[in-house]
């Protein structure tokens, strides 16, 4: 599957910015599922962006100015072509050698960053007793396909009803939120099982109808011993395939977001995005 | 300083001999000469329980304390090869973890520090070092052995004081001073500016370095002028710097200067507010990246704090033997680790005659002195251990060593509990244990605590050539 993904961003300060740095973790990455073919970046305020990695090797254009500016907008073009996979094309261990593995030492030292609680994926000892459990019969893979489905029908989509600091802790309570609670819920039952997982960001085929093509999407990772990392999208209840572009992945929603910035100004700024991603003819 | 039958030590001899024969008048007056210097110099201390920052000054004991060359040179050992192995300690953790999968430390108490950086996993930093500055405090037990009492890896102060001590002393009391064949501390700012350059990024054969300071309303602002001033660098804060194109540079009115080496007094945590707290005014946006593209060196290394903290510090001599195939020069203070089954039981039986302290609190906070707690206080404090032993750590009640000190009140000289804040600079094949310290002085009679914010107050150190 062949994509094109523009993003977007336009920002407007009330008053003059007098010096800015931006970080943009927008790029599709390339890895063995897919493939960055091309991309182009423009910038209202003109400045050529670095690109440079970041802590977990994904790559980040930077942009810094001094010169005085009350818009900045960044664009970005990119195509990419995905593999074409069944996510259910591959065998799992027998039940206990996933869980010998899982309780092993060196395991959990090799993967410590993405079993270890961050504040977005830490839970309280009251939602510690609600969640789903690893049963002893089950595989990692079907308990995390249930879990999918769990995470997906205990939260209600519903823009607005979080923001970017909410904790996997209030999206049980609130039983609603965006793909990024989603995800950081997923995440924090994984961890509790002892299944590491990551946040991963990237964008969505429109053609499918799935919650999330319009924006950047969220949704997440997780180490099933034996086979690999394995995409899980709590959101729409599915498997990742070629329908998901990633970009990146981190412990959680702070190592991907999209944007950050520190500016000099006075006032106050007013953010638009714009993700559009089209399906290309091979 | 006093041998068994109460006479001072050959090495104190002249020293003693000195202020005996001083009349209480001419001692005060040389007292006050020496506030008089201090307070020229601005040697200085912010303490930051005031309302208000309200600057004093470091109280100054005119009695030296005296090192001898073979006491000092086993210290010296003993801190060059501590420093080698939590260096490699360092490595080790932010990449293969081999330490970790030998089982030689429990993982967990590593990777679920909060010090530890993730920031800081893969990346290989200039020089190959973590911890080019260290004060590594030490005491003097009754046996008369010297004990690590604590590593501190992340950016200690107190050396300026060091070399203010010094100076003062020649100025009040000349004659004695020169009696003695006392070790230069005064080249220290040359050494550190020299460790910095010895760990410059690849290629640069010129290096800027500079100190980073947090501000005015840092307790340690003086010593980051004095430092700056003394190598000759610019002191800069957060906002006189920027990153462009992953390469850091400072402003000034010639236009922007590359920056190869930050001497850093400002934590990880406030470094860079692209990747730690964002709303952090005193660091650089961008910085950690061209740290990680090997375009800068920050001294010392972030995520150094994981090695310095009370558990971690138990398994010192552990590392030591692990890394170098060394038996330890230097005691640690004996530590029962309450996670380990042995340990834990023996100190459910000796609570009367351990401190305990929990792993990951500072300040003194949620400390337990067996001796002095009632039975209540002892059985709760059991159940707390019972119910999270990793958290905790107990160890023997350590007799800090006396020295003479002169006191105000009474007009006399009187015996003070002492310890020793040591420095070391490590650079790339660079080694420079300062040849002295800041001795700390508990002023109060019994204390056994010699922080300046708590009233305590310095020596100055003179190790014997």
């Amino acid at each position: 599957m062949r994509y094109k993904v523009i993003y977007n961003t336009d920002n407007h300060y009330t008053d003059v910015v007098r010096e800015a740095i931006y970080d943009l973790l927008v790029l599709p990455t390339t890895d063995e599922s897919q493939t960055l073919l091309f991309y182009n970046t423009e910038n209202s305020i003109k400045e050529k962006p670095t690109l440079y990695k970041n802590t977990f090797g994904f790559d980040v254009f930077r942009i810094r100015t001094a010169k005085p500016f009350e818009t900045f907008s960044f664009r970005m073009e990119a195509e990419v072509a995905v593999k074409e996979v069944n996510p259910f094309d591959f065998i799992s261990l027998p039940p206990e050698e996933e869980r010998a593995i899982l309780n092993s030492e060196a395991f959990k030292i090799d993967n410590f960053l993405f079993l270890k609680r961050t504040r977005y994926t830490h839970l309280s000892d009251s939602n510690k007793k609600k969640i789903p459990n690893l049963d002893k019969s089950k595989s990692v893979f079907n308990f995390l396909l249930e879990l999918n489905r769990y995470i997906n029908e205990r939260i209600d989509y519903c823009t607005l009803s979080t923001d970017v600091y909410t904790t996997a802790d209030q999206v049980f309570e609130l039983g609603k939120g965006v793909c990024q609670d989603y995800a950081h819920a997923f995440i924090s039952v994984a961890r509790e099982n002892q299944i590491p997982s990551r946040y991963v960001s990237g964008y969505l085929n429109p053609g499918e109808g799935l919650i999330g093509s319009l924006f950047m999407h969220a949704w997440v990772e997780a180490l099933i011993p034996g086979v690999g990392w394995k995409g899980f999208d709590p959101t729409n209840n599915l498997l990742v395939d070629e329908n998901y572009v990633k970009v990146a992945h981190g412990v959680d929603y702070n190592d991907c977001a999209p944007i950050k910035g520190v500016v000099k100004t006075n006032g106050k700024v007013e953010t638009q995005y714009l993700v559009q991603v089209s399906q290309e003819q091979q | 300083m006093f041998n068994r039958t109460g006479k001072p030590k050959k090495h104190y001899q002249k020293v003693a001999n000195f202020f005996s024969k001083m009349s209480k008048d001419e001692f005060l007056e040389l007292n006050n000469h020496t506030k008089i210097s201090f307070m020229y110099q601005g040697v200085t201390f912010t303490v930051y329980s005031e309302k208000e920052g309200i600057e004093r000054i470091f109280p100054f004991d005119l009695f030296p304390r005296i090192i001898t060359q073979r006491e000092w040179e086993k210290i010296e050992r003993g801190l060059v090869q501590r420093i080698t192995a939590l260096n490699l300690f360092l490595h080790d953790i932010y990449h293969d973890k081999k330490i970790l999968k030998d089982r030689v430390i429990p993982y967990d108490l590593v990777l679920e520090s909060p010090h530890y950086n993730k920031e800081m996993i893969n990346l290989e930093p200039p020089g190959g070092v973590y911890t080019h500055v260290s004060g590594i405090d030490i005491i003097r037990h009754k046996d008369g052995e010297f004990y690590v009492l604590e590593d501190n890896l992340r950016s200690p102060s107190g050396v300026s004081y060091v070399l203010s001590n010094r100076s003062t002393m020649k100025k009040v009391l000349p004659n004695i001073f020169f009696h003695y064949e006392v070790s230069s501390v005064s080249d220290y700012p040359q050494q550190l500016l020299a460790m910095l350059k010895s760990v410059a990024p690849e290629g640069v054969d010129e290096p800027t370095c500079v100190v980073l300071t947090p501000g005015i309303y840092n307790s340690a602002y003086y010593e980051h002028t004095f430092l700056a001033h003394n190598m000759g660098v610019e002191l800069v804060e957060g906002r006189d710097m920027f990153v462009d194109n992953n390469f850091v540079y400072m402003k000034t009115i010639y236009g922007p200067q590359k920056v190869d080496v930050i001497y850093r007094r400002v934590d990880d945590s406030f470094l860079d507010p692209l990747v730690f707290k964002p709303e952090s005014l005193l660091g650089v946006p961008g910085i950690m990246a061209a740290y990680r593209a090997g375009n800068v060196t920050i001294v010392n290394a972030p995520g150094t704090g994981v090695a310095d903290d009370k558990a971690i510090y138990a398994y010192v001599p552990q590392m030591i033997r692990y890394y170098l195939k060394e038996e330890p020069v230097l005691n640690n203070v004996p530590t029962y680790i309450c996670d380990i089954e042995e340990d834990f039981n023996y100190v459910m039986d000796n609570m009367e005659k351990l401190v305990i302290k929990p792993v990951d609190e500072s300040g003194g906070y949620g400390i337990l002195i067996g001796a002095m707690a009632t039975k209540e206080e002892i059985e709760t404090y059991k159940n707390k251990i019972r119910r999270n032993r990793r958290k905790y750590i107990a160890q023997p009640i350590m007799t800090l060593s006396t020295h003479p000190t002169f006191i105000e009140e009474s007009g006399k000289f009187e015996p003070r509990h002492i310890d020793l804040r040591t420095f070391l600079l490590y650079g790339k094949d660079f080694k420079y244990p300062l040849k002295g310290g800041l001795t700390r002085v508990a002023l109060k009679k019994g204390s056994l605590i010699v922080n300046s914010s708590q009233g305590g107050g310095s020596k100055d150190t003179w190790v014997m050539e």
